[in-house]
């Protein structure tokens, strides 16, 4: 069965650089966590297609589960568990989890966390 | 002080009533010492040893009874597994109710037998009727799975472990080791680890490799099975010696599984890695478990928001202590951390029943102690210092007793038992009240033998005092007899109020002449507030309110109007919604539970998104601590999610959050409002995402499936779940305050059929049961054995498996193929068509009728109000399909047409105040027997129970004044006043009679009995309103302490009046009829 489409990943809206990655704090602060660090920033198109692929290096794995990092409208990555399909070259195919609208964060993720802030800069 | 031996006391005992004669015994015996030193030592023990719980343990036997038949669609499986198996228990003794679930290929019957059924004996007679039936069921039905529901599997301990870093395998590894250790501290029993995955041998099938070398899953599996065999093969003996022989090859590794030979092609052999990728790690996600930690979380947390993380659950042996259970197992844990938890896993208390039933116990044993004091201050003020202290002395000995008698009987300590010893206190403290009174009335007169001025005072007031508290007795033992999960639940009351009262008997017969005896003086300082007997003011005031009352006909007349007028203007109080009835208020708790239900058909991904919105939310409020998710399936169950049915739930489109609270004590709001609070949010995130949010708080009571339930009976089960979306959206949904309305019908969504032409597969060999099979493996995965490592803790399965990108859709199944026995590759799509349909729906059943469910919660009222508005309307306005409901509430259904049964707290409620309702009924009848025996005379008991219905006068207006629910609880205290009012219009009888004996006439008796009693009464009285004021802030018991603190003012201050005037009426009557007769 044909779906209506790939849903292609391309448009970099910005690229954020942010200086080195704070150290985390000894104890950590009551409400939200302080990691910032250097992340991409990319879009997808909404669409209609149920198919989605995403650049490999979006694709992230927190505590053996496999996800990437969502931009939240209040500038924060958070995690999405995704369950991944056949992977290419350079994507892979989300087949659950994602909806076509999010925008995604990618870069050197190591150290970014569920709920750490990113400072989006427009290109 | 002259001191006499007992033999030297007056009365050989022929001339004394037993209350004399057990004075006599004691008053002057060293016995005495010796009794107040057990009880004193036995409820040190009991207290110390006795098992604490929150609520009293109900017991509640039930299974599910799990019958597979592959393939059978819900419809089949509902004539040919559901009915059969209902009919089969049918006939089985103490069940209460049959649930059935009839679904694809699988039926599911839970039985709930009767409450307080013995567990073992229900259990083994189901398996034995099963069992014994077995050939009942259709041929292709696999043997029927038996899982007994049981409380006591209920952990009362769960220990989170969190870690960003390290996978949830990683944590279940540690969990387990972890648990090995927890499970051997004494005293627990089941005990699991829940969410994390298990180790397995990931097969990876790469189907265009598979394709390439000619190779089909049934080889693979063929091959597998062949090759992990080990089998004792037997020995060689020789030389002596014996030598065992094991034959065979296990696989111990992903290696040994990659380098299995699966065929050959072109002469050579064909591994298993050269078809597939194999790897030694986690198994499929299916399921997901996190922790998050809200802003009332004190102690240290991770970087993110929410963390995989493992819980480990332990449960208690049955009639163990959950405090000591749950100490030993956290010290353990506390010495395990170090050796066995890398630090980087965060290791949280998530539940601890044991914490939270020893933090309820020793709340209410500081309230208990706050109304000893109170009661003690009062008696000072009334008696003076030292006819308190004797009264003092022996609370505390009364309480010990009855609880050390409820050790011995088996009871815990609960928060129930604590509520009926206060309840009790301003009772059990009259009897000694009475004879030191009389003690020291006996004392005023000039005398030289003071023990013998003792005995004669206990035994003149023996009898009454006998009969009053055998009232109370009567008007409290009728509630054994409450039916359901509410009689055990309220056991306690019935038991321990009892128990106090006969122990106080003993201890005002014993003790407190003992302690008279020695202590209380007549003249000086000492008998102080004992000086009583002389007229105050406010003898005087009484004095002349009931002589102007007596005198003129007029006064009477109009102090009659005005009570009655007030009953009847009290009783309508109801009728104008000025007082509100409910089963019971909700309990500020520490935690509750968020259920989502996503459309059938969603996957786990998008259940975890939405999990995590609701996350979000929760994180926003400043009270939460800690949160644990569980998607795919409910979390650890709790005795709430136990009887709801909630551990059934699984799939990827559920999924659970128990959210954990600041302690109650540090916080201001209570979880009601808190709950509140969140429920806007969580319903916006709910109308967003399409996900059904219920919000559960931890009931008061007994649990129930939900607090509304609608149950939909009739002829057509379609229909019924066309009329159940009409209920949920044209009724349930517009009435006020009604919250998480949801029903049992699932969501549409697609099922792929695939249907094999049976003519081409036989024409090339293939079974349609190979198709099945090989899709079985294709799409779910099969296992096929274990690997065999010594040192791990759960089983490695070598799972099978199609990449999830290889099986996205019906278009893939192309992929599959099966080789013929010809050696000939065969596609799927050669011999099978694929249909697509809307998946059947579930079919329930309760008690052998097909049902269909609609639920609902209220946000902050009664459900008896929602009930009756949606009966109201239903009752006048068809659905808008234009069927008409006909309602029920206590009967069964007729199923010709189409019914509602009202069921869920509504019923509950219902059963709980006709039992109650019953109960006091039969009390009154109870009293008013030992009453007519005791004054032989129809007519007087009519007069003393006349202050029951005066009590109506407080307790309603003091549930409209206070904003409470007349509840389940204020139902108690309506029946515990039946007895007090009783009790002290009876001590107001028995005195008019002993005046009019001494030869007073009518009106003197009447008045100078109301004068003489009116200090004792007020003090009962008042010992009742201070002994219970500190329950008036519970939110469950506040309705009994309402009940008894304006229904005992409002009776108190009535009877006062009422009682000895229609005494009055009734002798002059008498009289009247008597000097007509002669004349």
């Amino acid at each position: 069965m044909k779906l209506s489409g790939l849903f292609n990943v391309a448009l970099f809206l910005s690229v954020v650089w942010l200086p080195a990655c704070q150290k985390k704090p000894e104890v950590p602060p009551p409400s939200l966590p302080k990691v910032e660090r250097p992340v991409h920033v990319l879009n997808f198109k909404t669409g209609t297609t149920l198919t989605i692929r995403i650049p490999r290096q979006t694709l992230v794995e927190r505590g053996g589960v496999p996800g990437v990092f969502v931009l939240s409208q209040d500038g924060r990555a958070r995690f999405r568990m995704v369950r991944t399909g056949r992977f290419l070259a350079s994507q892979v195919e989300i087949m659950s989890g994602l909806l076509g609208n999010e925008t995604l964060v990618r870069g050197d993720l190591t150290a970014v966390h569920d709920g750490s802030p990113v400072t989006v800069i427009k290109k | 002080m002259a001191r006499h031996k007992t033999s030297d006391v007056p009365g050989n005992g022929n001339d004394l009533n037993l209350a004399g004669r057990t004075a006599r015994y004691f008053i002057n015996s060293k016995l005495t010492l010796l009794i107040m030193l057990f009880a004193f030592l036995a409820g040190v023990f009991a207290f110390l040893v006795t098992p604490r719980e929150e609520n009293p343990r109900i017991i509640v036997p039930a299974a599910n009874i799990f019958v597979q038949k592959p393939g059978a669609s819900p419809e089949e499986i509902q004539q040919l597994i559901l009915k059969p198996l209902e009919a089969i228990l049918q006939g089985l003794a103490g069940i209460d109710h049959t649930f059935g679930l009839a679904m694809n290929s699988q039926g599911v019957v839970s039985v709930q037998f009767r409450v307080g059924q013995d567990k073992e004996d229900s259990l083994v007679k189901l398996y034995d009727r099963i069992m014994s039936n077995i050939d009942r069921m259709p041929p292709g039905t696999l043997q029927p799975l038996i899982k007994p529901a049981d409380v006591d599997d209920v952990p009362i301990l769960t220990i989170s472990l969190s870690c960003a870093a390290a996978d949830d395998c990683h944590l279940r590894r540690v969990a387990n080791t972890v648990l090995e250790h927890l499970r051997r501290v004494e005293g627990t029993s089941l005990s699991y680890v829940h969410g994390g995955r298990r180790r397995a041998i990931n097969v990876s099938l790469d189907l265009e490799r598979m394709h390439a070398y000619n190779v089909s899953l049934a080889d693979i599996r063929r091959v597998v099975d062949a090759t992990n065999v080990e089998i004792p093969s037997g020995a060689f003996v020789g030389g002596n010696r014996v030598a065992t022989v094991q034959a065979g090859g296990l696989l111990k590794t992903a290696s040994d599984v990659g380098n299995l030979v699966v065929a050959l092609a072109a002469h050579r052999p064909v591994y298993l890695k050269q078809v597939a990728m194999i790897t030694d790690g986690p198994e499929d996600i299916e399921r997901a478990h996190r922790i998050g930690y809200g802003p009332a979380h004190a102690g240290p947390r991770p970087a993110d928001f929410e963390v995989p993380a493992v819980t480990l659950a332990l449960a208690k042996r049955a009639g163990t202590n959950a405090v000591t259970v749950a100490e030993n197992v956290l010290a353990e844990l506390e010495r395990l951390k170090p050796l066995l938890i890398p630090p980087e896993v965060h290791v949280n208390i998530t539940r601890n029943d044991g914490a939270k039933a020893n933090d309820a116990v020793n709340t209410l044993m500081e309230h208990l102690a706050i109304a000893i004091g109170t009661v003690v201050v009062l008696l000072v003020i009334f008696l003076g210092w030292r006819a308190a202290s004797i009264v003092t002395i022996t609370i505390p000995l009364i309480l010990f007793i009855t609880l050390a008698v409820g050790l011995i009987a088996g009871q815990s300590i609960n928060r129930i038992t604590l509520f009926a010893l206060i309840l009790s206190l301003g009772l059990l403290v009259d009897d000694s009240i009475v004879v030191i009174e009389n003690i020291f009335r006996h004392y005023t007169r000039e005398s030289a033998d003071r023990l013998r001025q003792a005995v004669e005072a206990v035994n003149e007031i023996g009898k009454p005092t006998n009969l009053a508290t055998l009232t109370v007795i009567l008007a409290f033992l009728p509630m054994f007899w409450v039916t359901g999960m509410m009689g055990p639940y309220m056991a306690p009351i019935p038991f321990n109020v009892p128990v106090a009262m006969i122990t106080s008997l003993i201890i005002a017969y014993t003790v407190a002449p003992w302690a008279a005896y020695r202590f209380l003086h007549v003249h000086g300082q000492e008998g102080e507030g004992l000086e009583h007997h002389g007229p105050g003011w406010l003898e005087r005031g009484y004095g002349a309110l009931l002589r102007r009352l007596l005198d003129s006909s007029l006064a009477r007349r109009g102090f009659f109007l005005g009570v009655i007028v007030l009953m009847l203007a009290v009783l309508t109080m109801p009728v104008f919604d000025m007082v509100l009835f409910k089963m019971l208020p909700k309990n500020n708790t520490n935690t509750f539970n968020v259920t989502l239900d996503m459309p059938e058909g969603t996957t786990l991904e998008e259940t975890d998104r939405v999990s995590r919105l609701a996350g979000d939310v929760l994180r926003q409020h400043p009270q939460v601590e800690t949160y644990e998710t569980s998607v795919g399936e409910s979390g650890v169950i709790d005795f709430n999610g136990l009887l709801r049915g909630a551990g059934l739930k699984s799939g990827s489109h559920v999924a659970e959050i128990r959210v954990n609270l600041r302690n109650k004590h540090e916080r201001r709001d209570s979880s009601i409002d808190i709950v509140l609070d969140l429920r806007p949010p969580l319903a916006e995130l709910a109308k967003l995402t399409g996900a059904s949010i219920k919000l559960v708080e931890d009931p008061p009571g007994p649990p129930v499936r939900a607090t509304l339930l609608a149950e939909l009976y009739g002829p057509d089960y379609r229909e019924l779940r066309k009329i159940a979306s009409e209920l949920r959206t044209a009724v349930f949904k517009k009435t006020e305050d009604v919250v998480d309305v949801d029903d049992s019908v699932t969501d549409d969504y697609t099922e792929y059929h695939i249907v094999v032409n049976r003519e081409k597969a036989m024409l090339v060999g293939i079974t349609p049961s190979q198709v099945a099979e090989t899709l079985r493996a294709f799409l779910a995965g099969v296992d096929a054995g274990m690997v065999h490592l010594e040192f791990e803790k759960e089983p490695v399965p070598i799972r099978f498996r199609v990449p999830a990108g290889d099986r996205t859709g019906p278009s893939d199944l192309s992929k599959v193929f099966f080789i013929s026995p010809q050696g000939r590759r065969v596609p799927l799509i050669d011999i099978a068509r694929v249909d697509s349909h809307v998946t059947p729906k579930p079919i329930l059943h309760k008690d052998q009728y097909p049902v269909v469910y609609v639920t609902g919660e209220l946000a902050r009222t009664s459900q008896v109000y929602a009930v009756l508005k949606m009966w109201n309307y239903l009752s006048d306005n068809p659905l808008p399909s234009g069927v008409k409901l006909q309602q029920y509430f206590l009967t069964d259904p007729e199923t010709t047409g189409y019914g509602l049964r009202w069921d869920g707290e509504m019923r509950l409620t219902l059963d709980v105040f006709r039992d109650l309702g019953s109960a006091f009924a039969v009390a009154i009848i109870l009293i008013y027997l030992v009453l007519v025996g005791y004054y032989r005379s129809f007519a007087i008991p009519l007069i003393v129970m006349g202050a029951i219905p005066l009590t109506v006068v407080g307790v309603l207006p003091g549930h409209a004044v206070m904003g409470q629910y007349f509840t389940a609880t204020s139902m108690i205290g309506v029946i515990a006043l039946a007895g007090i009012v009783v009790r002290n219009s009876l001590l107001l009888i028995d005195f008019i009679l002993e005046y009019r004996r001494a030869g007073h006439g009518l009106d003197e008796a009447v008045l100078q009995a109301g004068i003489t009693r009116l200090r004792p009464i007020l003090l009962t009285a008042f010992a009742i309103i201070l002994g219970t004021f500190i329950m008036i802030f519970d939110p469950v018991f506040g309705g009994l302490a309402v009940s008894l603190i304006y229904g005992t003012f409002a009776s108190t201050v009535l009877t006062l009046l009422v009682i000895p005037l229609i005494y009055f009426l009734y002798e002059k009557r008498r009289d009247v009829a008597a000097s007509a007769t002669s004349d």
